[in-house]
């Protein structure tokens, strides 16, 4: 047979990759082929031009389960539950030349397979309990070196003895395939238990931290490095909880083995050191902690910080630490662990810990911060990081980053408030609030009051008959250690120690005045089954800290039930500190909710008109329902909200109501949550809100069509919302109606009054939500001026996590930067950001003052 | 090709045509399934996922265009998965009426950025899809072009190298490898309209 003489065209080439060429022919251009480097490259030109949006896995490097896939071992792609997939083949030939119980085991089931090897359940007839049995794997046992290796490393693994490694029992270098017996692990990978359980505490994270470094600091001690942490090699342990650490030692084997037999570097992307690019000893410990470091950033993000289908990508991005901001993924990661994960990923190993040991207690200590101590003793007044004193002394004195989270340095200026008063750091680190008042309680330096439960218990039952005596029993007035003081009308004033003692003896409409600037702690449900006005006495500034637990006792003896038996029992499902029956007005305190447990709890919940002027409301990131219940008329004046989950309104009253929100700042991810089945109304004026959410989950304003019920008598309007002289400032937009069925667009969106005059709508003011798409509006009016604006920016430094809220004000920066022909107050407001009002700490007292 | 992709767009319309249905779901549901475990769904939940997101289009395949220039499916596809999926986190977590729920900040961060989502739904997508059309071109070839392509194409081996070990010249690689890429592009683009 001849050669072709010259290259062929390019329609001979594709005749060719379609099969259509005579024999001959096909066999010429396959022999010019085994040679001919330009149409070699030719053809795949040709291929690449139709297929490179169709393969582009293959083009480059391709992703592993698009491969697994497709090369057809098992029909899902790997690590349904994190276990690697198998090759069936591997398993048989294991199978079939293990020598049988001679060995002491009995093969049991197939459980997984890695890059080097292949592990089974087994029974160990001696000791009769289960064992795992790794295998090298068949193409690996070929290798006599890397027989050696894997036996090697495998001895040196078990020398390591801790309770976060998976302890090797027996090494056994049996022909054709050698193994080795470590002891089961009843439980699942790391990303396997993740795909199934999503959601990590943080506590729980963070243990899971230490955990991993006690477990390398013993196998560095003992002169072994891992080479290959990820989540497939962490084993959680259903039963005990704890993490075990399996296969130290063994992604060697498969390194030097893929080094003499391909160039090519494969190994798990996205949890490798940048020098396991460089040569196999340029590993060192140092790497064990970097892969860790990937996986504390898998175990907050989801993802690991390197994600690249290709690995030498993912390394290069590794080695020059690019990867995404930790909290820019994951918003919740306290940033002490950030700071943490943040050295280990340094693509330097000298730049990260030294060791695990400093690993574990770096993590402690993260741990410390983010547990909040309930009933922990107050650190003594010397420790202070912040110090803020009244008015009069006028000095304000921050650590340079007191505002961020979790120091929660938390400094209140009320919108209407003449004095400005500190909330102090919440945790056992931190710091407790001077406070002028100290001198009245001298006898309590330092220390939080607790509500004593059983005195609450016994009061509350006994309320029935037997207040009169109660009040006269306790009737002492001007008594710090009484600072409840009940006030009804021509008598004497009644000091109580507890706030459920003066609720007690309180009647209809009785006035409770708390009389102390300190904290109290509450640990249990206060239901008020009357109208009270609960108000801080003249310059005073109470604190109520409430930690809710589980409401385990509810069926039994619970007197709240007795009393709401005409109720409709709107309130199951939600664990309230005050339940209020009856109208009522509380002023001047400030609640702040501290779940003990991730349970379902708010602050408030009434069934009774309400109104609070002076407040704050704060519950903690877990977010939790502050407000909630039936559609009565709510008024807030004043009120400082800070409310990750929003203000949650609605119920299932039959009558109309009304929330109005006067002065007020509410930050939230939600500013509004509004379930209503009867029509309601929400009025907002001179109120700053802020959302920092996605808005097609979390709008700044949401509503819950399905419970929306009849419409406003002689209307079509179920829900009217005005809004006046108000800032609403939200990542993405203030509303989002989801509405499949048109319903908003026909009947709702006319009467909504989010145009008011003097609004500041942050563009895209509105986005509405239907069927076709997005339909956005760009609306900017604006409001009385940058003093608002500069006294808004005072109230974001005020609160526990001004830190989204500070993003809302950059994006708002960056969204007026990036529109064209800004003019007059807009530009003007540009440039006051620009020049940083509002963003540094240092810059609060000049705004106070100026708003002062 | 173009009128095959069409073609079966065309015939879902027909809500008679339930071999059309019975394809479109093949291809599809996997992609959709896929999107929903990596949006970190329980199978339960994803599987309702491809129960709702084939409705959806069931419903309003009337009102996609197709159109080679703008039409692109995928991205339609994505937006009633994407919209889909957060119906359900909704739902899911939409205890009570006047209660908000608790883990709604939980939720927020559990929820991937609409931005990633998309590169998901990307990811998958081509996954799938390339899975779907490696199952069908497998079999039209032998098992020997099949590993010459897989092992160069997918493994990036040398052709040399693979050439040597299957008994193959050079050249019967290249044209392998690029004989089983081209039919798997053709496979993608009967059902694809941006490939």
């Amino acid at each position: 047979m001849t050669q072709l003489s010259s290259c062929p065209d390019n329609d001979q080439l594709l005749l060719l990759l379609d099969e259509k060429l005579s024999g001959v022919s096909e066999i010429q251009l396959v022999q010019h082929l085994d040679h001919c480097l330009r149409c070699q490259s030719r053809l795949e030109a040709l291929v690449n031009k139709s297929g490179r949006e169709v393969i582009p896995a293959m083009s480059q490097s391709p992703s592993l389960p698009a491969i697994w896939h497709l090369a057809g071992n098992g029909h899902r792609s790997p690590s349904e539950n994190g276990l690697p997939v198998r090759d069936e083949n591997a398993f048989q030939q294991i199978e079939n030349s293990f020598p049988g119980e001679s060995t002491g085991l009995r093969l049991l089931e197939r459980i997984g397979q890695g890059g080097m090897g292949v592990v089974l359940k087994a029974h160990d007839l001696a000791l009769e309990r289960p064992v795992a049995v790794k295998f090298i794997s068949p193409q690996l046992a070929e290798d006599p070196a890397a027989r050696q290796r894997f036996l090697r490393e495998a001895r040196a693994a078990a020398g390591i003895t801790h309770s976060q490694v998976v302890t090797i029992h027996s090494v056994n270098d049996r022909q054709p395939f050698p193994f080795f017996t470590m002891e089961w692990i009843d439980g699942l990978p790391l990303n396997g238990w993740l795909d199934g359980n999503r959601l990590l505490e943080t506590e729980t994270l963070i243990d899971i931290g230490c955990q991993l470094a006690r477990g390398l600091a013993a196998a560095h001690d003992g002169g072994v490095i891992h080479r290959d942490i990820k989540p497939e090699n962490i084993l959680l342990d259903s039963r005990s909880g704890q993490v075990k650490i399996t296969d130290f030692g063994l992604a060697r084997v498969m390194d030097e083995y893929r080094l003499t037999h391909t160039d090519v570097f494969l190994g798990s992307p996205g949890f490798q050191a940048p020098e396991s690019l460089e040569t196999v000893d340029s590993v060192d410990q140092r790497s064990d902690l970097f892969s860790l470091g990937c996986v504390l950033y898998f175990l907050c993000a989801k993802v690991p910080p390197f994600e690249h289908p290709s690995l030498i990508r993912s390394l290069q991005h590794a080695a020059r630490g690019i990867y995404r901001p930790l909290r820019e993924v994951a918003p919740r990661t306290p940033a002490s662990l950030e700071r943490v994960i943040v050295q280990l990923l340094r693509p330097d190993p000298k730049e990260r810990f030294p060791d695990a040991r400093e690993v574990e207690r770096q993590l402690q200590s993260c741990l410390r911060s983010v547990i909040p101590p309930p009933v922990s003793p107050r650190p003594a007044q010397d420790s202070l990081s912040l110090k803020v004193r009244t008015r009069q002394g006028s000095r304000i004195d921050q650590r340079p980053n007191a505002w961020r989270w979790p120091a929660w340095g938390l400094l209140l200026v009320g919108a209407l408030a003449p004095v400005f008063f500190l909330l102090g750091n919440l945790f056992a680190g931190g710091a407790l609030a001077e406070r002028q008042e100290a001198s009245v309680n001298r006898d309590l330096p330092g220390q939080r009051r607790v509500e004593p439960v059983e005195d609450t218990r016994v009061q509350a039952t006994a309320f029935s008959g037997k207040h009169k005596e109660m009040k006269r029993a306790t009737r002492i007035s001007k008594d710090p250690l009484m600072p409840f003081v009940l006030e009804v009308a021509d008598q004497e004033p009644t000091g109580f120690r507890t706030l459920n003692g003066a609720i007690a003896a309180a009647g209809d409409g009785a006035t409770i005045r708390v009389d102390s600037s300190e904290r109290f702690e509450f640990y249990q449900p206060i239901t008020v089954p009357h109208g009270i006005r609960l108000l801080a006495a003249e310059s005073r500034r109470p604190i109520f800290d409430v930690y809710l637990a589980g409401n385990e006792t509810e069926d039994e003896e619970d007197p709240d039930h007795e009393m709401e038996d005409d109720d409709n029992g709107d309130g199951e499902g939600l664990l309230a500190f005050l339940q209020l029956q009856g109208r009522t007005t509380i002023r001047g305190i400030d609640f702040q909710l501290h779940p003990v447990e991730e349970i379902e709890c708010g602050l408030i919940q009434t069934d009774a008109p309400l109104v609070a002027e002076d407040c704050g409301f704060s519950v903690p990131s877990e977010g939790i329902a502050l407000v909630s219940q039936s559609e009565v008329d709510l008024e807030f004046v004043g009120c400082r909200f800070q409310v990750p989950a929003g203000l949650a309104i609605g119920g299932e009253a039959d009558q109309e109501g009304q929330a109005t929100f006067r002065n007020c700042l509410i930050a939230g991810d939600v500013v509004l949550r509004l379930a209503t089945e009867s029509p309601f109304r929400v009025l907002m004026e001179n109120c700053t809100c802020f959302s920092n959410r996605f808005a097609e989950l979390f709008p700044g304003i949401d509503f819950e069509e399905e419970f929306l019920g009849e419409p406003f008598s002689g209307g079509t309007s179920f829900f009217q919302f005005d809004v006046q002289h108000s800032v609403l400032c939200t990542r993405e937009g203030l509303l989002v109606l989801e509405a499949d069925d048109g319903l908003f667009q026909r009947q709702h969106r006319r009467f909504l009054g989010w145009k008011g005059e003097g609004n500041l709508l942050v563009d895209p003011g509105v986005i509405l939500w239907h069927e076709d798409g997005y339909e956005e509006m760009d609306e900017i009016s604006w409001c009385q001026g940058l003093a608002t604006w500069k006294k808004k920016f005072v109230e974001v430094d005020s609160l526990t996590d001004p830190a989204p809220f500070r993003e809302s004000l950059e994006s708002l920066y960056v969204k007026l930067e990036n529109r064209q022909g800004l003019s007059g107050k807009a530009l003007e407001l540009k440039e006051e950001l620009k020049s940083g009002a509002g963003f540094c700490p240092e810059s609060t007292d000049r705004i106070s003052s100026s708003v002062d | 090709m173009d009128a095959t992709r069409a073609s079966l767009l065309v015939r879902i319309r027909e809500a008679s045509d339930g071999e059309a249905w019975g394809s479109f779901s093949r291809i599809y549901g996997p992609i959709i399934y896929q999107f929903g475990k990596r949006l970190g769904m329980q199978e339960a939940d994803a599987a309702d996922l491809v129960q709702d997101v084939l409705n959806e289009v069931n419903r309003s395949i009337g009102r996609f265009e197709y159109d080679p220039l703008i039409g692109r499916f995928r991205s339609w596809l994505f937006k009633i998965a994407h919209r889909a999926a957060i119906r359900m986190r909704k739902k899911e977590h939409r205890v009570h009426a006047a209660v908000l729920e608790p883990t709604a900040r939980q939720l927020a961060d559990e929820v991937v950025d609409p931005f990633d989502q998309e590169s998901i739904w990307e990811t998958e997508y081509q996954r799938e899809l390339l899975a779907w059309a490696a199952e069908r071109v497998r079999n039209q070839v032998s098992p020997r072009t099949w590993t010459a392509f897989w092992r160069t194409a997918a493994e990036g081996e040398k052709p040399q190298q693979v050439a040597a070990e299957l008994g193959l010249s050079p050249g019967a690689v290249y044209v392998a490898k690029n004989r089983v890429t081209k039919r798997l592009a053709e496979k993608i683009r009967e059902v694809d309209d941006t490939a």
